[in-house]
């Protein structure tokens, strides 16, 4: 079998480490230049060095997205950029614009190139296309039933990478230029203004128009998606937080490992759904890869979106001797909450807030300060970067 | 002066007129246009109308603008091996037809629609297609610098409305069934904020959004170009009567139609970064 690999998003270098610490074998990241992120704050050319730096080093991958459509004027220092992605190693550029792949090749850069979901592929001969180009990989479309995903794995051989979690645009990726008309942003140039998040007026009698799609959730069909020849699983988000980044990467690399050693229960797999919407708050469905969607996997009226403050803390340290973890804190928790602690390494278990401390061992009872270092007693061993939540629901519900 | 131009490249056949009802046919022959654009029935969205192959009597180009399955490409692989005469080339918007197409003689244009915005990407493309329709997401001027610079001749998409979302999901049906309304195929609505009216078209293959404006271009026919397709879908038929006979006359090309038009990014680039708030 094909090496399967779990690819996360990476907003910057904090999120980059956890990606990785809590399962991922690759990230994704955008570059100050020429990403669809184009108002984010995105990684500068030594950040993305130390990022792959840091990424070999525990052999690990990046891959970098130069996924806008280039205008004239947007030409101008992408072959310097290129060259100096090549330089630093970057394991592959996601491309869209033909452009960006016709320069590696010009060039003879020593870089992998994956082909955007932003290029809208759906069949075997549009990815034989890009391969005659040269591209190893291709994202396909989201709008991919499985059985052309499996068509186009037999006929092309091509590494074959879809996203698994997170938001969908309504349209075709790449096909909408909504933004452009509403708000004058550029949204094949990075500047998507959400207009499919927007409601629309239809008649005077009648509800608002919505086209917008509910997340994508891939929980119930890893197997399905690794039998028919994926072999990169992609999660969305690059603006998301540690706590999404963490939590979702956890759930698929446990989801992952336990399909392809066959210890997978459906149990488990029920719990780790639960985990994920409680983390996303948004509702997520399978989308595209079983049937085309109906109004069941799309926003109406009166959905609800509202976030959630689960997140409570991240483990800095853990004192061995005391017993006590060392944390930053994230939301408000106070004496008596039940919480869970998790970690990559960490098997996630419930613990009760009997004591706090601030930052000079005194005893409080709430903490209420954002990013305040505090104290909790704790006697089972955590490691730093394992975080703890809010209880909400017990694994032996499910399990 | 513009009007000779048209003039002549409807001689040239060099202007392609989008065919959504058949009464457009016999008017555009009247004004002298002979070259259509039919799009095909299963391989086309946005459309009212849509044609079978075997019905098509004119000389043609074949549109097939949307995203195509494995089924798709191996259905059309055997469509391109039994097309009639009368079909001269095929506009296409699926990379994948490159393939499909190589071994005919038909004429290939690419519809690059929003993806080839520069000389180089354009350029890329011809080296597998006759010609390229450019972008309307760029300006007139940005047009020029690729048309300069461009191994072949590209075409360009000189009057309709743009095709600015395409999606898979059956959008009007959806809303229909969520709400147990009759469900429509076209529909008008109103974005709330900004108080945009799109017109939203769907078959079974997915559903587009067009702005309330017709994109007026037909100034490009100043410039120099393999092909100029005309769009006349959704424009009254009245009003198709007035461009139609326009291009006939000498009178201005949108004379009494303007205030349904716009220039929309010809003038105009979009915002690439988003400028700093006091320059906005």
């Amino acid at each position: 079998m094909e090496k399967i690999e779990l690819l996360a998003p990476a907003g910057d270098l904090t999120r980059l480490k956890i990606a990785f610490k809590y399962g991922a074998d690759a990230v994704y990241l955008g570059g100050e230049q020429f990403s669809l992120r184009a108002n984010a704050k995105n990684f500068s050319l030594e950040e993305i060095k130390e990022a792959v730096d840091y990424a070999h080093s525990i052999d690990k991958k990046v891959y970098v997205a130069v996924n806008i459509i280039f205008h004239n004027q947007n030409l101008d220092g992408l072959e310097d950029y290129l060259q100096k992605l090549a330089d630093i190693k970057v394991d592959a550029v996601i491309a869209s614009d033909i452009v960006v792949v016709q320069k590696i090749n010009e060039l003879n850069l020593p870089l992998e190139i994956h082909i955007s979901t932003q290029a809208s592929n759906l069949n075997y001969e549009s990815v034989k296309f890009w391969q005659g180009l040269n591209a190893k990989r291709v994202v396909l479309a989201r709008e991919c039933h499985k059985d052309d995903i499996k068509k186009i794995k037999d006929e092309t051989g091509v590494d074959i990478e879809c996203f698994i979690h997170g938001a969908m645009c309504s349209s075709i990726s790449g096909k909408c230029v909504l933004s452009n008309y509403v708000t004058k942003r550029d949204s094949n140039r990075g500047g998507c203004a959400q207009i499919c998040r927007w409601n629309f007026g239809y008649e005077d009698d009648k509800p608002d128009f919505s086209i917008m799609p509910k997340d994508l959730n891939m929980v119930n069909h890893i197997k399905e998606m690794i039998d028919v020849g994926v072999n990169s699983f992609k999660i969305e988000g690059r603006m998301r937080s540690i706590y999404y980044i963490a939590t979702m990467v956890l759930v698929y690399r446990r989801i992952i490992d336990k399909t392809l050693d066959n210890t997978i229960t459906s149990s488990e797999l029920n719990y780790y759904l639960n985990i994920l919407n409680r983390c996303a708050n948004r509702d997520s469905v399978a989308q595209f890869f079983q049937k085309l969607p109906t109004n069941k996997e799309q926003y109406y009226a009166d959905r609800d979106e509202a976030s959630n403050q689960d997140f409570l803390g991240l483990v800095i340290d853990y004192d061995k001797e005391n017993k006590l973890i060392k944390l930053e804190q994230r939301n408000y928790f106070k004496l008596g909450d039940v919480v869970e602690v998790f970690g990559p390494k960490t098997e996630t278990f419930t613990l009760q807030i009997n004591k706090i401390y601030n930052e000079d061992k005194e005893e409080i009872d709430v903490a209420r300060h954002p990013k305040m270092i505090c104290y909790i007693p704790c006697d089972i061993f955590v490691r730093q970067d394992d975080m703890i939540r809010i209880k909400v629901f017990d694994k032996n519900d499910f399990v | 002066m513009v009007c000779q131009l048209v003039q002549e490249k409807m001689k040239n056949n060099q202007v392609l007129l989008l065919i959504d009802n058949d009464d457009l046919i016999n008017k555009a022959k009247k004004v002298g246009i002979n070259t259509f654009l039919f799009p095909v029935q299963g391989y086309s969205v946005g459309f009212k109308k849509a044609y079978e192959i075997t019905d098509i009597k004119e000389e043609a180009f074949l549109y097939i603008n949307r995203n195509l399955t494995n089924e798709d490409i191996d259905n059309l692989k055997i469509i391109m091996t039994k097309l009639p005469t009368n079909i001269k080339g095929i506009v296409f918007e699926d990379l994948g037809l490159i393939n499909v197409l190589k071994d005919t003689n038909l004429i290939k244009i690419y519809d690059s629609r929003h993806l080839n915005c520069s000389y180089l990407s354009v350029n890329a493309m011809l080296d597998f297609v006759d010609s390229v329709i450019l972008s309307t997401d760029i300006t007139e001027s940005e047009m020029k610098i690729i048309i300069e610079k461009a191994s072949k001749k590209i075409s360009l998409y000189t009057f309709g409305l743009n095709r600015i979302m395409y999606s898979r999901r059956t959008l009007l049906t959806n809303y229909a069934k969520e709400y147990n309304l009759d469900k429509k195929e076209e529909k008008d609505v109103l974005e709330k904020v900004t108080n945009q009216k799109f017109k939203v078209v769907e078959n079974e293959y997915g559903t587009v959004f067009y702005p309330e404006k017709f994109y007026n271009g037909l100034r490009l026919f100043n410039l120099d170009a393999a092909y100029y397709m005309v769009n006349l879908a959704f424009l009254p038929s009245g009003d198709q009567d007035k461009l139609l006979n326009n291009f006939k006359n000498s009178n201005y090309i949108v004379d009494g139609i303007s205030s349904l038009t716009s220039s929309y990014f010809l003038d105009e680039e979009t915002y690439y970064k988003l400028p700093p708030k006091e320059e906005k």
